[in-house]
């Protein structure tokens, strides 16, 4: 191998590893901004109900660990999937799981009443079902930062671009992480734990 | 000497037709040479065969100008491949019996292949390639002749066994392949359509009151042309539509496919989890984990066909590995790489997904 070619190759490995890592740096020395956007998570004027009648505010966030997901019923595969995921952590945490509490906030408040959304997470131990006026959603979704948009179908239907994100939110309400779409059940329960434990 | 092989050939060419041995002996009586011959001599009944007919030699030193190849009875819905520098017309006409190409029922096809106005010289080789199906009531053992003539200026070579020096190039059947249709891996759930194979469908169990839910399944196309997933109908749902799902950051978005899912030649697309699937609105019912739910496929080109889904328990999306044995995520088999490569990427992701969040948050309202 020529020098020239050697020094290529070791240039060309040494991309190779600094892009992922240039990317946990931002992450790692950019504080500031993970501070900006996590900063009030979950925290606005919002006013929702749950399907067992009770009201649904940032206030709710208090008194004991939540882990929060946006969602809606016409959800194919996401939602499903992710209540299937969840009943299964529960499954997996037993006692671990403390005072944790789950909530399923509908994106779609027009077709979700509390009736249909009670019933469709009832399956799910522990899990919450919220919805509310479409105004008072959108401020929630505004609040928790999640993505939410209508996408139009055949026949004046229309389904739902959402995150598919868990959110988890301290006893104190406070942001603490996130879990996402079919994260690994190995690094979720250890969140998970952790969050309980506080 | 090829201008005048050309002004000879035409009204030569008019001479070539269905062959009796007799007519053919002019030129074929020279010394015996190399013969007409398939570069691949065996194929399993009801497979797909591609057949590379080899042309040795010219006719008693005379370069060839038009090869004429008759597909025997037993073989069917044949394709020929074009030639450079040759002109390529077909012959079709009616089967001896039709065949049953899974619910289609074929009563004709291409039944001769003719390569004309090329210019094949005595010191050259060439191969003439066509495509079709062995019939799946041929026993192996049997032999298919593929009666084949090669004219020239002055007269014509006849590979049609009329006597021993002039064997037809032949195919021996070799033993069905699994399920006797010739494809690989066949299995039990496996469903085919013409070139199409339809495997590991499924769908998940619903929640109450879920008015949708997704159907999955994996594509292959073993055949040379390309074909599209143009509409799906089933009994379960009042309306099924065809659809692309895709992660942006953490947002999931999902598309209806208007025109459909191409399913490129030789290539095997997957509907799963995250990705394409096959979306069931206006639910009749809820699906309940142990049934099945039929969902009849449309593609353009390989026609309909129906397919059982398994209903699945909930949460058993597999994209990722994850199984509905919840001991597999326990031990963290399956898809296991996935995720470690995930993790390590998760972060980085994360805050672009974050700022993103926050950028979306604002223009939603």
């Amino acid at each position: 191998m020529t020098p020239i070619r050697k020094r290529l190759l070791i240039a060309a490995a040494a991309l190779a590893v600094a892009t992922p890592l240039l990317g946990a740096a931002a992450w790692q020395f950019l504080p500031a901004l993970r501070a900006e956007a996590e900063e009030g998570l979950g925290r606005g004027d919002y006013r929702l109900v749950s399907a067992h009648g009770s009201v649904f505010t940032e206030d709710t966030l208090e008194g004991a660990p939540s882990a929060v997901f946006f969602g809606f019923t016409h959800c194919p595969e996401v939602c499903p999937t992710t209540l299937g995921e969840i009943s299964f952590w529960m499954e997996e945490l037993g006692e671990e799981a403390g005072d944790l509490r789950v909530f399923f906030v509908t994106v779609d408040p027009e077709r979700d009443t509390p009736e249909v959304l009670g019933d469709y997470v009832s399956w799910v131990d522990r899990v919450t079902a919220v919805t509310g006026e479409p105004a008072e959603i959108a401020k929630a979704i505004k609040a928790f930062k999640v993505y939410a948009a209508k996408v139009p179908l055949g026949e004046g239907g229309y389904t739902m671009d959402h995150s598919a994100l868990v959110m988890l939110f301290d006893a104190h309400g406070r942001y603490a992480d996130l879990i996402r779409y079919q994260e690994d059940p190995a690094t979720v329960l250890p969140k998970l734990r952790k969050l309980v434990a506080g | 000497m090829k201008t005048l092989i050309a002004a000879l050939r035409g009204p030569l060419r008019l001479s070539a037709r269905p062959l009796c041995a007799g007519a053919v002996a002019l030129l074929a009586a020279g010394p015996a040479l190399a013969h007409a011959t398939l570069e691949e001599g065996e194929a399993p009944v009801g497979a797909y065969a591609k057949v590379v007919v080899n042309i040795p030699h010219g006719c008693d030193g005379q370069a060839t100008h038009t090869v004429r190849v008759e597909l025997p009875e037993g073989f069917y819905a044949a394709k020929p491949m074009p030639k450079p520098g040759w002109e390529l017309t077909t012959e079709t006409g009616p089967y001896a019996a039709p065949y049953d190409n899974h619910g289609h029922e074929m009563t004709e096809g291409v039944r001769a292949i003719t390569w004309t106005e090329g210019d094949l010289p005595d010191a050259w080789f060439d191969q003439f390639t066509f495509r079709g199906r062995v019939g799946p009531k041929l026993s192996a053992g049997d032999r298919l002749d593929f009666v084949t003539v090669q004219t020239c200026a002055d007269g014509q070579v006849a590979w049609d066994g009329s006597d021993e020096g002039h064997p037809a190039p032949a195919l021996t059947l070799t033993a069905a392949q699994g399920d006797g249709h010739g494809h690989h891996h066949a299995a039990a759930d496996e469903v085919e359509l013409g070139d199409l194979t339809i495997r590991d469908a499924f769908a998940l169990a619903t929640p109450p009151n879920a008015p949708v839910a997704g159907g999955f399944l994996t594509l292959v196309n073993e055949g040379a042309a390309d074909d599209r997933l143009i509409a799906a109908r089933s009994d379960v749902a009042g309306r099924v539509e065809i659809h692309e799902m895709a992660m942006e950051g953490d947002v999931m978005k999902m598309r209806e496919l208007p025109d459909g899912l191409p399913i490129p030649a030789g290539e095997t697309v997957e509907l799963k989890p995250g990705g394409y699937h096959i979306m069931f609105m206006d639910l009749k019912g809820p699906l309940v984990e142990g049934e099945t739910a039929a969902v009849t496929l449309v593609f353009e080109t390989a026609g309909e066909v129906e397919v059982q889904l398994p209903i699945k328990a909930r949460g058993a999306a597999g994209g990722h590995g994850h199984g509905q044995d919840h001991g597999m995520l326990r031990n963290g088999e399956g898809g296991k790489a996935d995720h470690a490569s995930a993790a390590e990427a998760g972060r980085p992701v994360m805050t672009a997904a974050l700022l993103d969040r926050a950028r979306d948050a604002a223009r939603v309202n």
